[in-house]
């Protein structure tokens, strides 16, 4: 389902949440929707989920309006960090509440799915631990087989098992049935390769839309012996830097040409792609409009 | 029909118990009244079921919006939906509940009269007098069911502050029934209007309170589960 937002605005009384966001997605990719706290992220895909009225502007699913059109609420699913489910509910009536109201459920995946988490059904939501929520929320999440599926940190509280299992799953699942998919995250390294397009929100604003390789292509990080990096980086704008020892690794903003390149070559230097994290970093630390 | 039905099936259970409960507790009532003070001179089952027709709708209109709300948002169904779904399941528990205490009356009275233990004052059930139980018991216990969403669709869209001093509002559907249609377990009903224009006025003022809960909750954002 492609989404059409058009001067969004998500306010909480005198604070604004989502300042007048234009955004397009188009649809059947993923999507990684990354911010510091309180950036925005979960106030703009509760607009994009209707579970929130936007205080100004609109939002378009496959060209109609979204708040509270029974088609579009249908082919979308939200699972937020906090299930929507009640306390005192088992997994096992959830699962069947599902199964009940969604038209694209699909209950042998989500019992697959089940079983890969590790997850007792006839357990109350109040008895999971935090990871298991999770857990949980992407079994909601991906057996629902929404054309749009949005996942709100849906990794808080895994493991590192549990989050491997559910980005394969989520891959598999995604290759098997493509549709649109939102990950909102923190943890960028470990998902970056799941998304085909990153959108960086910052203050409410969305500060980059890009496609994910673009992203990376977007700097360079130069690495090789502590004063050769030092002397070959000088004058252009570091995003983020390590030293190990003798070795210092810096992620800059820019590119070089085929001449600058042999010349570190020659030094004793290293190429490579930027990390995403480091220009997320970079972009969300700086004033607002230094970063559009 | 989904919301409607899927409601159903998430109460069917302790829908089946509590009626069962109030069962045994009628017989072993019977018994104690009996023993206690002779034949009883009102309807037990009318003092209970009197109570849970109005107690179980309010607590049902508080729980399905506070609870159930967020869970069909969350799979897929409309605030419009959900509210639509919501007007039909109260209407149909109500008068299930209404039928249930009227069989129940009729239950009891059949075997007090059986066993010749009816008091003086027992308000004795005729099949000709069922359309007038019904007739007062259903908008009543509506009543107290949109008061039951009322109040808390105030404080499910607003903060506490904002809901509380709309509870006062929220209560006028519970008044106007407790006033107009009442049902009590002498059998006496309220005297204040005649039955068609006391009817007419407790059910505008039911449609009226489930409009402002339209009104409140059909743009509400969706609250976050705490935790």
């Amino acid at each position: 389902m492609s989404i059409e937002i058009r001067g969004l605005t998500v306010r909480y009384g005198g604070t604004v949440a989502v300042d007048n966001v234009d955004l397009d997605l188009e649809s059947g990719k993923i999507y990684g929707l990354l911010g510091r706290n309180g950036s925005g992220k979960t106030s703009l895909l509760s607009a994009i989920a209707s579970y929130r009225k936007p205080y100004a502007g609109v939002v378009r699913i496959d060209g109609a309006e979204a708040f509270e059109n029974p088609r579009v609420a249908r082919r979308t699913c939200f699972i937020r960090d906090t299930l929507d489910l009640s306390d005192s509910d088992r997994l096992r009536a959830a699962l069947d509440l599902a199964a009940r109201l969604r038209p694209t459920w699909d209950g042998a995946y989500a019992a697959h799915l089940i079983e890969v988490f590790d997850l007792d059904p006839r357990k109350r939501v109040s008895a999971l631990s935090r990871g298991q929520r999770s857990a949980f929320g992407v079994v909601l999440g991906l057996a629902a087989r929404t054309p749009l599926t949005i996942l709100d940190e849906s990794y808080l509280g895994m493991d590192a098992v549990a989050r491997t299992l559910f980005y394969r799953e989520l891959l598999a699942d995604y290759l098997e049935h493509p549709r649109t998919i939102i990950l909102s995250t923190h943890l960028i390294e470990e998902v970056a390769d799941l998304f085909e397009r990153v959108v960086i929100m910052d203050r409410g604003r969305v500060i980059v839309h890009d496609e994910t390789d673009a992203l990376r292509g977007r700097g360079v990080t130069v690495t090789g012996p502590f004063a050769a990096v030092t002397d070959f980086v000088a004058g252009h704008p570091i995003l983020g830097e390590q030293t190990l020892g003798d070795v210092r690794a810096v992620t800059l903003d820019g590119r070089f040409g085929p001449d600058e390149i042999a010349r570190g070559e020659a030094a004793g230097l290293s190429f490579g792609p930027i990390g995403i994290q480091d220009l997320f970093v970079h972009l969300t630390s700086q004033p607002l409009e230094a970063s559009r | 029909m989904t919301v409607f039905g899927t409601l159903f099936r998430l109460h069917r259970f302790i829908l089946i118990v509590f009626w069962a409960i109030m069962l045994v507790v009628e017989m072993v009532g019977l018994v104690v009244i009996n023993q206690a003070v002779g034949a009883p001179k009102f309807s037990f089952w009318l003092v209970m079921a009197g109570s849970a027709i109005k107690y179980w709708p309010l607590v049902a209109g508080i729980l399905v919006i506070s609870l159930h709300l967020k869970v069909f948002v969350a799979n897929g169904v409309t605030r419009t939906a959900f509210l639509g779904g919501l007007a039909l399941f109260g209407t149909a528990l109500t008068a299930l509940f209404a039928v249930l205490a009227v069989a129940g009356h009729a239950l009891e009275s059949l075997l007090l009269g059986l066993f010749d233990q009816r008091g003086s004052t027992y308000p004795v059930f005729s099949l000709a007098g069922a359309p007038a139980e019904f007739g007062h018991l259903l908008p009543g216990a509506m009543a107290y069911m949109v008061t039951g969403m009322l109040v808390t669709a105030g404080f499910y869209r607003w903060n506490p502050w904002a809901g509380v001093p709309l509870i006062l509002p929220g209560a006028i559907p519970l008044a106007v029934a407790e006033n107009l249609v009442r049902f009590d377990e002498f059998g006496e009903t309220a005297h204040r209007l005649p039955y068609g224009p006391a009817l007419a006025v407790t059910l505008a003022v039911i449609i009226a309170g489930f409009l402002a809960v339209y009104a409140v909750m059909r743009d509400t954002p969706i609250r976050r589960t705490s935790g």
